[in-house]
């Protein structure tokens, strides 16, 4: 009997996009095996698969020799195969020890055995140095006993394999060391397999023995760790398969070395003044995001989700607390509470998530472009309707918008309520513009529209224009400037789009902060 | 461009005229003008009641102590008025009590955080004990006779309450639709997380819906012992609350905020009113009024339910705050919904 989850040649589409495409993989009981890849390269379609939430078009999955299809998450864990996703799935307002034994209580007769529950809680939490006790609510817990809490659920269910979605993502460094010496535990004496996503590299080379790297949806790289150096592992994963017949192996080390930088000088003779400065903010998941943009100027924002982009947009909209002393607005400080005040101030937001904090469903396309601007419409209280839907009208009418304004903006497509909630920026007249994935699910037609209206905003009204995107492409069309995000932290290096390849952009990602570039 | 919408209101506004048609035949004393000027009159406070909970209800929360402050506001008037203080003193003095309870749920929902129904039932207790406590649960004269006015009094044949209602639904009604903070209260209800970016105060409208379902608690406190001349500690506390909430549901007002008008709760309102008053008149024991009042707010729910779920959001949650699963209302099946137009609703 072969041991080891041992994946063979899974494929998985959606439609007409292929999230998968012909993977196999092979965990070995006492090993780690890291799975890296960038956004959307299938690491949450692969884990979902694995996981039994998701069932792949074709291939095999194979666990200790036992052919499994797995049609739900029970059908996994009965595998014993135990997910710990970024999003935890405990339940804040049980115990520790009810959380550990959900699904799985321990009974006598029709009554709850909590006694040995709780010594069984007890008992691990010591054995995991979880600093709890089994009676204490899951949710006065910090995160990262939290997140060991998760990963001791999974043992105490008796799994075999254990598959972590990036789990160091919210920890502290004593955390992350306190977590990866635990992994180092499970395998070396429980005989655990584990398969861990982690974007950061040093974590990955500290404690994987093999390393799978995904792209595209397909493998590109599998390597016991130490056959392989981090600069073949970058280059694998950020893509730019189809140019390296330049032959260059160390192409991610020239390429990163040799990008150009745009200087303060260059950018203050092309654009106008500072708008927003940042400086070293800090705090609320933010690790020290330094940056400045200028009037007229589209600087665009990259980085792997969850580097903290959307963090630090929503924190110049005062959606998020800041603290004082991080940002200036026109050389003065600026300290948003409310995005009541950042509109005032003549900052205005387009949300990545239109559907959760974009619009008012049950208003019309019109209604909701006013929204932020009533009270400029308004004597003694009274507002004039008949002027403010004449500049909704005209600045919906500037975006093109197919579809009747006047219905609730639900009944337009997602390209269309976009372009709505432009015409509510463009009305409020701003000097900043920020834009998280401004075209994230609008389709080809509509994502050239909405480029040209931004382009717009910054040339002729001389706006100054944030936006984050997780597609290069997009960004080296649309921005001028470009910085990049790592784990929170952005170094305030301006690259020029022209300078900057997709790929390389990928490599910037992926670069250790300390390594200065 | 402008297209010609049925307003919401108009399918209750037809089986209100087809319920009158019904009772109207079935009872000569039904549709006399005294008979309708009576069932007005009667369904004042009610009324009231539920132009407050409709503020409330658009932002999605709900009002439980309005009952309660019926009777708080009732006595406080009423011993105002034995102290000494004239009569206009007192009433206003009264409502600003009324009102005040309302600040205070605001202030606790939205700086405690405490859900709508846990803050309001709790102070729902304090305003039904407060009464009580300070008469010793014995009733208050009002020897002050000009008072009466508010309750029995009428200009050109019509009754004082019943003005002071229309005036204050048509003030209302006016306030949704013409004022930025009207506008932002069914911004709040339709999606509070989107709100907040577009700009919209969370605190300035919290407390604001509760203190305005407190003002009509007040007015609907003074109304009831206006009629009675006497402050009793449990005026308000019987079916009222139960009758306002079915009133301003029936009325197109959605439990899950962000859609209904004041007209609709205010037809609402009326359709409750007749429904009781018809029953009276034609006998029928006292005890089937909240079963059939019971019915009907069950009826409207339940098209208010089926009508989200048709435009395919999930029943029974509201918008997800933050990032995440939110409501994925679907196209073109969306029904025309009062908030879309706030101008162009129809007074008939």
């Amino acid at each position: 009997m072969a041991s080891g989850l041992i994946v063979t040649s899974i494929s998985k589409s959606y439609g007409q996009t292929r999230a998968l495409t012909d993977v196999s993989l092979n965990v070995q009981p006492g090993q780690v095996v890291a799975l890296i890849g960038h956004n959307g390269a299938g690491k949450s379609t692969l884990l979902r698969s694995l996981s039994g939430a998701e069932v792949p078009d074709n291939g095999t999955i194979v666990v200790d020799g036992t052919s499994d299809q797995f049609h739900s998450p029970a059908d996994a864990t009965a595998a014993g195969i135990a997910c710990v996703y970024q999003e935890l799935s405990l339940v804040d307002e049980l115990t520790v020890a009810e959380n550990l034994f959900l699904g799985t209580e321990r009974v006598t007769g029709p009554f709850l055995n909590r006694k040995e529950m709780n010594r069984r809680a007890d008992e691990l939490c010591r054995e995991y140095g979880i600093p709890a006790r089994a009676t204490d609510p899951v949710g006065k817990l910090p995160v990262a006993q939290r997140q060991l809490l998760e990963v001791v659920r999974g043992i105490n269910r008796d799994a075999k394999y254990l598959l972590l979605d990036e789990p160091t993502t919210a920890l502290e460094q004593e955390q992350v060391e306190n977590l990866l010496a635990i992994i180092r535990r499970l395998t070396s004496e429980n005989g655990l397999g584990v398969l861990l996503v982690d974007h950061k590299l040093d974590e990955v080379f500290a404690i994987a023995d093999h390393i799978v790297g995904l792209a595209n949806g397909a493998i590109v790289l599998d390597s016991p760790v130490d056959t392989v150096d981090r600069l073949a592992v970058i280059d694998a994963i950020v893509g730019d398969h189809g140019s390296l017949d330049d032959g260059l192996m160390s192409h991610a080390e020239l390429s990163i070395a040799d990008l150009e930088i745009l200087d303060d000088a260059a950018r203050a003779d092309r654009f106008g003044e500072v708008v927003l400065r940042a400086e070293n903010v800090i705090g609320n998941g933010l690790a020290g995001v330094s940056l400045d943009v200028r009037a007229g100027e589209v600087l665009g924002i990259y980085g792997l989700i969850g580097a903290g982009r959307s963090r630090f947009l929503r924190t110049v909209f005062g959606a998020e607390p800041v603290a004082p002393g991080q940002l200036a607005l026109n050389g003065n400080p600026y300290r948003p509470k409310e995005p009541a005040e950042a509109i005032a101030k003549g900052v205005a937001f387009l949300s990545e998530e239109r559907k959760s904090d974009g619009f008012i469903p049950q208003m019309s396309s019109v209604d909701n472009a006013v929204l932020p601007v009533l009270n400029r419409f308004q004597s003694s209280g009274v507002l004039h309707w008949k002027a403010l839907r004449d500049a909704a009208r005209q600045s919906l009418a500037q975006v093109t918008i197919r579809g009747d304004v006047t219905n609730p903006i639900t009944s337009l497509s997602g390209g269309n309520q976009q372009k709505a909630l432009f015409a509510r920026a463009t009305l409020q007249n701003p000097q900043l513009l920020l834009l998280d994935e401004p075209t994230k699910g609008v389709d080809i037609g509509a994502k050239s529209e909405i480029h040209k209206i931004v382009r717009d905003l910054a040339r002729e009204q001389n706006v100054a224009v944030i936006v984050v995107s997780s597609e290069e492409e997009e960004l080296t069309m649309l921005a001028d400037s470009i910085v990049v995000f790592r784990h929170g932290a952005c170094d305030g290096m301006v690259y020029p789009r022209n300078g900057v390849t997709p790929a390389q952009l990928r490599e910037l990602a992926w670069a250790e902060a300390k390594e200065g570039v | 461009m402008n297209k010609r919408r049925i307003p919401e209101e108009a399918g209750i506004f037809a089986v209100l005229i087809a319920i009158v048609a019904v009772l109207s035949v079935l009872s000569p004393t039904f549709r006399t003008l005294d008979n309708g000027l009576v069932l007005l009159v009667n369904g004042t406070v009610i009324a009231f009641l539920a132009l407050g909970q409709a503020f409330v209800l658009l932002t999605g929360g709900i009002d439980l102590s309005t009952g309660a402050n019926v009777a708080m506001t009732g006595v406080v008037a009423a011993l105002f008025m034995q102290a000494g203080l004239p009569w206009p003193v007192g009433a206003a003095l009264a409502v600003l009590v009324g009102t005040a309870l309302g600040v205070t749920n605001g202030l606790l929902i939205h700086y405690l955080r405490i859900p709508p129904f846990i803050a309001t039932f709790s102070t729902q207790g304090v305003a039904l004990a407060i009464p009580l406590i300070i008469t010793g649960a014995n009733s208050v004269a009002v020897r002050e006779a000009g008072f009466s006015w508010i309750g029995q009094g009428r200009i050109a044949g019509v009754p004082v309450p019943v003005l002071l209602l229309a005036v204050a639904a048509i003030a209302a009604a006016l306030f949704l639709k013409m004022t930025r903070p009207g506008v932002h209260v069914y911004a709040f209800g339709g999606n509070k997380a989107a709100a907040r970016l577009a700009g919209v105060s969370l605190s300035r409208t919290t407390i604001l819906v509760y203190a305005v379902s407190g003002f009509c608690a007040g007015m609907g406190g003074l109304i009831a012992t206006s009629r009675l001349m006497v402050g009793f500690p449990s005026t308000g506390t019987g079916n009222e609350l139960f009758y306002s909430i079915a009133a301003a549901v029936v009325g197109g007002i959605s439990l899950f905020g962000g859609t209904g008008s004041v007209l609709g709760a205010m037809i609402g309102a009326v359709l409750i009113a007749v429904v009781s008053n018809g029953m009276n008149v034609l006998n029928v024991q006292s005890y089937w009024q909240s079963l059939v009042i019971g019915l009907i707010i069950l009826a409207g729910v339940s098209f208010d339910t089926l009508r989200r779920y048709r435009s395919g959001k999930p029943i029974l949650r509201r918008p997800a705050s933050g990032t995440g699963s939110g409501a994925t209302p679907s196209p073109a099946t969306a029904p025309t919904t009062q908030a879309q137009t706030p101008i162009t609703q129809q007074h008939p």
